[in-house]
């Protein structure tokens, strides 16, 4: 929709086919069709009266409010129950089991070693302070790092499976490896 | 079929992303066996119909595996992918069944040892020096597994150092090899014998067919199939080729540009008597006029080249060169056991 905004640039004029007084420094707006039929508005401006600028108004649209679902007020949780405190295991009870370490390792090894394979290479713990005081075992990263790669690769599986097979004269390669044995014997010599 | 003799111990195993190859000396020269890098796995169910269009097998307990050649083949017909235990020259970590079809592969290829802990070199790559954090150390040591319960010794050795032994003996096993996989590049500088600098890039073949099909809206299979059949590099007949031409072109810049890279690090730390060659090898290599391509790109950068090179040649056998070189290296080893 677009109107006519009247701003008052003299001390006061009068409109009289739009029934208006306005004063220095007063801002009316009037629609668009009632502006440009008043020819009393048209003189003024010519006067330099009155400035007329015409806006656009537009309608904002708002999608409506989504409905927010109701709350489901929950029952207060049940209050906390006491549970009641062991008291101190008498020494006695406790069996006194002595685990010789070194058989303890065989024995996680064996039972690790049916399902898990080999680790190529082992890798080596440095202490590391940790934030109470005492200290913590970090791994540390070597070149070999440990991995796992699974035993039994080349499997039992049998099938005909097709090699492309071919045979040539092999040129240079009696003479190459001879010169390769005399270079490293060279090398070797110096 | 020819008999291996006893008497010549020690094989070489190139383990590569598209092929493994090995080589073992014969009284008559060298056999070389081949097995596609591939497999693919199917239901029990289609076992008959194997059976009737005569395709080898392998039965596992629930399932059945096709490997190598076959499964490319078979994958077709299925409308599947073929899968690749390799990615990008290592160990993929993408395929759980990856070191059990390793493990069969590699069991294939090799055969039996001839004698009870048989010297077995095996390729491993250089660590790429455009991938950070990638390492072959888990790589290397699953195929000392494989190649041990295989009943070898296993030697791991550089892939493209492979090259050197196996091509620059008459220059006293000088030179600089570039290897061009199917899953990555491996350069090798070696100044008589000693490895000077190895380093490898992960841009390959497969990194060629994934771009070109990209950029002209085909597939990465349709690519390597057109490639594989034989594109003329210099003379492109088609779209399809002429964008496989220019992501040749893109990998060879890229290779050169690394190489002078990593060799202006060197710094003076090698001074060359004499210019020594360039060996160019490896699968994505077989191009027809790759190598007056290559040279052509070449000779645009030689002077900025920090090596001066000889000359530029491709490997008597591309496919076959690093286990060729692995070969010789497991034969001087043998010799001093």
């Amino acid at each position: 929709m677009i109107e006519a905004q009247i701003h008052c640039k003299t001390r006061d004029v009068r409109i009289s086919d739009l029934g208006l007084i306005l004063t220095r420094g007063a801002v009316l707006v009037v629609p668009l069709g009632r502006a440009n039929k008043s020819a009393d508005l048209h003189l003024a401006q010519k006067a330099g009266a009155v400035e007329v600028r015409y806006v656009e108004r537009c309608r904002e649209q708002r999608d409506a409010e989504i409905p927010q679902p109701k709350r489901k007020i929950l029952a207060p949780p049940p209050p906390p129950v006491a549970i009641p405190v062991a008291g101190p295991v008498p020494s006695s009870v406790v069996p006194n089991i002595i685990v010789p370490i070194e058989a303890f390792r065989t024995l996680i090894r064996e039972e690790l070693a049916t399902f898990r394979g080999g680790l190529v290479a082992t890798g080596s713990y440095a202490v590391a302070p940790s934030g109470r005081g005492g200290s913590v075992q970090v791994p540390q990263e070597e070149e070999s790092t440990p991995m796992f790669i699974p035993s039994h690769l080349v499997g039992t599986a049998k099938g005909d499976i097709q090699v492309q097979r071919t045979e040539g004269p092999g040129e240079g390669i009696e003479d190459a490896a001879k010169a390769l044995t005399d270079a490293r014997r060279k090398r070797k010599g110096k | 079929m020819p008999k291996e003799t006893q008497h010549f111990h020690g094989i070489g195993c190139d383990l590569g992303t598209m092929n493994i190859v090995t080589a073992r000396r014969t009284d008559k020269g060298v056999i070389t066996k081949r097995m596609r890098d591939v497999f693919l796995d199917l239901p029990m169910s289609a076992k008959k119909m194997l059976k009737l269009s005569q395709t080898s097998f392998v039965e596992r307990a629930d399932d059945i595996l096709i490997l190598g050649d076959a499964a490319l083949e078979v994958a077709n017909v299925f409308g599947r992918e073929a899968r690749r235990p390799l990615k990008a020259g290592i160990v993929s970590p993408e395929e759980a069944e990856s070191l059990e079809v390793l493990g069969l592969l590699v069991r294939e290829v090799l055969g039996p040892p001839k004698v009870e802990n048989e010297v077995c070199y095996y390729s491993v790559p250089a660590e790429p020096v455009d991938r950070l954090g990638t390492d072959i150390i888990y790589h290397r040591e699953v195929f000392r597994r494989i190649v041990t319960e295989c009943g070898y010794k296993p030697f791991p050795a550089n892939e493209s150092m492979g090259i050197i032994y196996a091509e620059t003996a008459a220059e006293g096993f000088s030179g600089v090899a570039l290897s061009f996989g199917s899953g990555m590049t491996n350069v090798a500088l070696a100044i008589n014998t000693i490895e000077g600098l190895v380093f490898s890039v992960s841009r390959g073949g497969d990194w060629l067919d994934k771009g070109a099909a990209q950029s002209i809206g085909s597939t990465q299979a349709r690519v390597c199939a057109a490639k594989e059949a034989g594109v003329d590099l210099n003379a492109p007949k088609n779209r399809m080729e002429e964008a496989i031409a220019f992501y040749y072109r893109a990998l060879v810049d890229y290779v050169l540009d690394k190489i002078t890279e990593k060799f202006r690090t060197l710094g003076g730390q090698f001074s060359l008597p004499k210019p020594i060659p360039l060996i160019v090898s490896g699968g994505t290599s077989l191009a027809p006029g790759f190598m007056d391509f290559f040279g052509k790109v070449f000779e645009e950068r030689r002077k900025k080249f920090p090596i001066e090179i000889s000359d530029i040649r491709q490997a008597k056998e591309p496919l076959n060169a690093v286990a060729h070189g692995l070969l010789i290296q497991a034969m001087q080893e043998q010799g001093d056991d």
